[in-house]
């Protein structure tokens, strides 16, 4: 028989479900919302970390790869852009290079966290170091060494001509030698008619091997791995080369212009290494020519800046003009010979600029991080 | 029809099952209830630990141990809080204590303000020799805008006080700048001794600023630095840190979890270690 459930006979067993679930969807709601915000918190503090590091990348990339030939021809207050990406794919960075004066270099990178909106700004100052080489003659020169009566050495300080240059600097010796060289070696010019400065002729014990190829602990191998153009042919005849107002660095041949006083290749200094002996035959440059063989050099060849011979120097022909200093290790000990129609003449000015056009940069020692944040 | 009632049994019976049906429901709702704020509370603390921590680790990060760090503490750090990064558009005269910075590009969280800010300006020296670049020191007068860098550009003259005179003779055109102010974070309570992650400023001619907040409630002893050097090797040497070590233990702010800890508060604590980037050696990575 059945029978209709009373009114009175009714449970609360329904409504104690509904209100029991009501309960506990709305918790387990609550809990999804704080797991959700959870989530969210912890996936974007890991996306503002990739953003970090790609902006630290950034900037320290730059430093790692200093580009001299870009870089280092900067104008005070020029800028160049740069972008990059991490390589485990996380973020990307992009940013600028500016130069501030001479030495100084301000960095900005902004890092992006990829598939975010994430970023960060970081920068770096950096300063440029310059080439540690000092020297303090026109020319430096180890074993003996003839210097013909048509050619002069001159250690009175003069900048290139058209150069803009600082005041220039007390005169230095025309000649620096070991002491033991130094006495009646100069066969061919007689009471230092050839040689001007103060004084014509330095005997210095300090001028060793040793010292002639090692520079506050940068060797002849060091400057291989700066070098801008490595040389391995024995002749060459440098020139500028440009388009327009760009400079081609990238050819070989080119040296920069040192008396291009408009021209699009005057800023650039490259250091160029020749890795045996090598003869300049004509043609112009500028920067820092590294020779680990002997150096000859003829044909009207002009250079400013430094000439480092790992091996002994000569010069015949008519016109070569070296302006800076040159030094000569001599190694083998045979005879130089500063020959023909020659000229070299100390410049402190071109020197200097020789060796920031060279120089890599690094971090300040102290306070060169910092947050770029812009400004409100 | 069946008209009996219920027995006295059954009722006492049902209101029994009634009873434990009621109970149960009850301590379930409860207990999720209570695990839910509990969650909500550590989701909360989580959030603000996460956020002081970055706040902390990027004012800690930017510091060298040459100066910057002027006293260090199990409990407080005093330091130079860097709040600006520029650059002279002008080489100073060396007889004037004034410089001229660029406005842009210039870098930070707000412009210098005299009286409260100080600065450090590069001095190149002898640009021949790398080893004697030094950084001079000088508080802020008066700051103040205009076109004054060349080609009219706009930017700011900064008078200075506190150097001695010509040292400026070694600071070049293009020079670096940056400004700071001596901070100090520390572990302080309340009146209701209650803890917090506290920050005050140095003002020139007034003294320490009152403490602020930044995070709390800490736990007592909720807060502490640790000094490692370049080696990892503990320190209490401001000049030789390379990396500071930071935890902080964070509570709720109420009871309202009474079974969460012994003293019914949700705690959490964080563990960072912030590796300084103006040190120059740095063997030990940065873990935050």
């Amino acid at each position: 028989m059945t029978k209709g459930v009373r009114r009175s006979d009714r449970g609360v067993a329904l409504l104690l479900v509904v209100v029991a679930l009501t309960v506990a969807a709305g918790l387990t709601g609550a809990a999804l919302l704080i797991a959700l915000v959870e989530e969210r918190v912890g996936r974007n503090h890991v996306q503002h970390r990739h953003a970090f590091a790609a902006a630290e990348a950034g900037v320290y990339q730059v430093m790692a790869g200093w580009n001299t030939a870009v870089y280092n021809t900067l104008q005070i207050d020029g800028e160049t852009r740069f972008e990059g990406q991490l390589a485990d794919g996380t973020g990307s960075f992009a940013g600028t290079l500016r130069r501030l004066s001479q030495l100084l270099f301000v960095v900005t990178a902004e890092g992006t966290a990829v598939g975010s909106a994430a970023t960060s700004r970081l920068g770096l100052i950096l300063r440029l170091d310059p080439l540690p080489i000092h020297p303090a003659a026109a020319v430096t020169v180890r074993g003996p060494t003839s210097l013909d009566q048509s050619s002069f050495i001159d250690g009175y300080d003069e900048a290139p001509s058209g150069w803009i240059c600082p005041t220039p600097a007390s005169p230095v010796a025309a000649l620096r030698m070991h002491p033991q060289d130094s006495a009646a070696q100069l066969v061919s010019c007689p009471a230092n008619q050839c040689l001007a400065g103060n004084p014509p002729i330095l005997g210095d014990s300090s001028v060793t091997l040793s010292s002639m190829t090692t520079f506050a602990g940068l060797g002849f191998a060091d400057l291989r791995d700066l070098a801008n153009h490595v040389v391995a042919a024995s002749v060459v005849n440098p020139l500028p080369r440009s388009e327009g107002e760009t400079c081609i660095t990238a050819a070989a041949d080119n040296w920069g212009d040192p008396y291009g006083v408009d021209g699009a290749c005057v800023d650039y200094m490259p250091l160029i290494y020749a890795t045996g002996n090598l003869e300049v035959a004509g043609g112009r440059g500028q920067g820092t020519l590294v020779v680990a063989g002997d150096l000859t050099v003829s044909g009207g060849f002009e250079f400013a800046g430094l000439v480092l011979v790992q091996g002994a120097f000569v010069s015949k022909g008519t016109g070569n003009r070296l302006v800076g200093s040159v030094m000569v290790a001599n190694a083998g000990l045979v005879q130089n010979s500063v020959g023909g129609v020659t000229t070299v003449r100390y410049s402190s000015c071109a020197l200097d600029r020789a060796q920031i056009g060279a120089g890599t940069a690094s971090a300040l020692r102290t306070r060169g991080w910092f947050r770029a944040t812009r400004e409100p | 029809m069946d008209k009996r009632g219920l027995s006295l049994v059954e009722l006492i019976i049902a209101l029994l099952l009634l009873g434990v049906v009621a109970t149960g429901t009850v301590r379930i709702v409860t207990g999720s209830m209570r695990s839910f704020r509990r969650q909500a509370a550590r989701s909360q603390i989580q959030t603000s630990l996460r956020t002081a921590v970055a706040i902390v680790a990027s004012e800690l990060r930017e510091l060298g141990s040459v100066g910057d760090l002027i006293e260090i503490a199990p409990a407080s750090i005093t330091y130079r809080a860097m709040r600006k990064t520029a650059f002279l558009c002008r080489t100073p005269d060396p007889r004037q204590s004034e410089i001229t910075l660029w406005r842009t590009p210039a870098y930070g969280l707000r412009q210098l303000e005299a009286g409260r800010d100080s600065i450090l300006i590069f001095a190149e020296n002898d640009p021949r020799i790398a080893g004697d670049n030094t950084w001079l020191s000088a508080a802020v007068v008066a700051v103040v805008g205009g076109a004054f860098c060349p080609g009219r550009s706009s930017g700011f003259r900064v008078r200075l006080s506190g150097m001695i005179q010509g040292s400026l003779a070694g600071v070049d055109n293009g020079a670096p700048v940056r400004g700071f102010q001596v901070t100090q974070l520390l572990l302080y309570h309340d009146s209701r001794r209650v803890y917090w992650l506290g920050w005050k400023e140095w003002r020139l001619g007034s003294g320490w600023s009152i403490t602020q907040p930044v995070l709390g409630p800490l736990a007592p002893a909720g807060l502490r630095f640790d000094y490692l050097d370049s080696s990892g090797r503990a320190t209490d040497s401001p000049s030789r840190t390379a990396v500071i070590t930071l935890k902080l233990v964070a509570q709720s702010s109420g009871r309202a979890v009474a079974v969460a800890g012994a003293n019914g508060m949700v705690t959490d604590s964080v563990t960072t270690s912030v590796a300084l980037r103006n040190v120059a050696s740095l063997p030990i990575p940065e873990s935050e």
